[in-house]
């Protein structure tokens, strides 16, 4: 299907009028090294505020699947994070504790998350990519403390709203096939396109992290978009907020079970090697804080 | 002897008389390698404050001196109202740590002068990834020494014992928010000031992971400190690595 068949499709659901922006991203490069951030001169195309990310091997040499055999299928992805407006037109209610329509969602568990990219998909007229049982007990969650463990599966035939795999988080966050191998998504100076202790606050931070330090200096989620972003037109993909995946975590990226999710791109909290392409992390499914939000994604 | 030579030679007894004093003033003291990378001046009124400088905020001020060559830094800080939650920390280390670093450290004095709810710490101090743990090693503390957690074991290390609590947090931490393990060990009786120190942190990386708690395959920063919370003190401490 062709990305104007596709979204033809949602918009005659949703009887709205289409919204095909083409965007060229001049970014200006004063002050900065032409090899140090995203392309110059950047023409993507956004639709709804998604982004078609091409598939392939992995380019980018810092990720964890440079060199394998794993091939990513064409998928769409939100060109920002999801916003706090975006949240309650879906949800009613906001649950993030930094207030602000354009900022990103926060304070959201793996499940409100799930619920969210189904609603999402109703309202849509899209069919929900998940299905969710709310009275059995996942015996894929090893957690000891998550008392919710709902049976969530996937099908991924379903054409709505989802969350995206690890597997595609770090393809488009490291590029795609217009990566340029930087350690962070879009740059190798996190500063340039990602918020983080050091730049979340009132001051920028020097020295080592040190959470009084940074509490002190009202360090916080910022609005979406507002750094560069990366070589496919993606933003925040480094800092902000950290991004619930679909998968487990595991050794592998593909894990059946486990005791979280997997979580990429660190948020305003961290040291910034959270925010690297190749750094996997986790979160057991139930917590909700203030620097965990999430991104869509769908199936081309 | 030229007006000339007499002059070069009398610089040249200055230079090595500089040289033996500031040998003889080092001693054992002086890094043996020269590897500190990087400095913290904090306090909760100025954030940032100079490598070297006074800082001054509403709860309280703080002088700070250090040299990253030497490893020596001095802080003197004093609350300046009342009931105020003034924090300070000073220090110096690694940006990158290692469960093999053996430092040697002279705290030449470190004085607690008020704050009666308050605490003044010495301390080596670090974080873990892999898993994700939040360490220290606390050879001095004056007014009190609270502890969160558990008592889960001893270690005897550099002729002294410590105490190892390990307590299960969930906050704030190098990756965000989320749940971490922090383990220290507390000596259970502080170590003297003015003289050369050592700390052997692979006896204590050793002993965590023998009580289960193994520290990170992947390593943030390592730093000596000196932090006071809700006082007015003062110290002054050098730190360097052993090999």
């Amino acid at each position: 299907m062709s990305l104007a068949e596709f979204f033809s499709k949602e918009d005659i659901r949703l009887n709205r009028k289409k919204i095909i922006l083409f965007v060229t991203i001049a970014i200006s490069l004063i002050g900065l090294s032409a090899c140090d951030v995203a392309d110059a001169d950047l023409t993507i195309e956004v639709v709804n505020g998604f982004i078609l990310v091409e598939g392939g091997s992995f380019v980018s040499t810092v990720s964890n699947l440079y060199g394998t055999d794993v091939v990513v299928a064409d998928f769409y992805i939100g060109q920002h994070l999801v916003t706090q407006r975006e949240w309650v037109e879906v949800m009613g209610s906001n649950p993030s504790k930094f207030q602000d329509d354009d900022r990103p969602v926060e304070t959201i568990s793996w499940y409100d998350a799930i619920l969210f990219a189904n609603e999402k998909s109703r309202l849509a007229g899209l069919e929900p990519v998940y299905s969710v049982d709310q009275d059995q007990d996942d015996p894929n969650n090893l957690s000891l403390d998550d008392d919710v463990r709902w049976v969530v599966t996937f099908n991924e035939h379903a054409d709505g709203y989802r969350l995206p795999t690890e597997i595609e988080w770090e393809y488009a966050a490291s590029g795609g096939q217009r990566s340029r191998s930087y350690e962070f998504s879009g740059s190798n100076e996190l500063n340039n396109v990602g918020w983080y202790f050091r730049n979340s606050g009132d001051e920028y931070l020097d020295g080592f992290w040190h959470w009084p330090t940074l509490e002190a200096n009202n360090g916080q989620t910022r609005p979406v978009g507002q750094k560069l972003p990366n070589e496919l037109g993606i933003y925040d993909m480094s800092g902000n907020v950290r991004e619930w995946l679909w998968n487990w975590h595991g050794e592998s990226l593909q894990a059946d079970s486990g005791v979280g999710r997997a979580i990429r791109g660190g948020g305003w909290v961290g040291d910034g090697e959270a925010s690297r392409i190749h750094f996997r992390d986790s979160m057991e499914a139930h917590y909700q804080f203030e620097d965990l939000g999430l991104r869509l994604a769908r199936n081309r | 002897m030229t007006k000339m030579k007499k002059i070069l030679i009398a610089q040249m007894r200055k230079v090595l008389v500089a040289a033996i004093l500031s040998t003889a003033v080092l001693g054992s003291a002086a890094p043996a390698l020269a590897t500190l990378d990087f400095h913290q001046n904090w306090t909760s009124d100025t954030l940032n404050g100079p490598a070297n400088g006074t800082s001054n905020g509403p709860d309280g001020t703080a002088t700070f001196r250090s040299n990253m060559q030497t490893g020596n830094f001095s802080a003197e800080w004093q609350t300046t109202r009342a009931n105020s939650r003034f924090n300070n920390l000073h220090g110096l280390g690694w940006a990158t740590g290692r469960a093999n670093r053996r430092i040697g450290y002279n705290l030449g004095f470190l004085e607690h002068h008020s704050g009666h709810q308050g605490m003044t710490i010495g301390a080596f101090y670090g974080w873990t990834r892999s898993p994700l743990i939040e360490y220290y090693v606390l050879d001095n503390w004056l007014n009190h020494r609270s502890t969160p957690g558990t008592l889960i074991g001893t270690v005897t290390s550099d002729g002294g014992t410590y105490e190892v609590w390990r307590a299960n947090q969930n906050g704030h931490n190098i990756n965000g928010m989320g749940p971490f393990v922090q383990i220290k060990s507390v000596r259970t009786t502080p170590r003297p000031m003015g003289q050369n120190n050592v700390i052997t942190f692979q006896n204590h990386a050793n002993a965590w992971a023998s009580m289960g708690s193994p520290l990170g395959t992947e390593w943030s920063y390592q730093v000596y400190i000196i932090e006071g919370w809700e006082s007015t003190g003062r110290g002054n401490a050098t730190v360097w690595e052993l090999p």
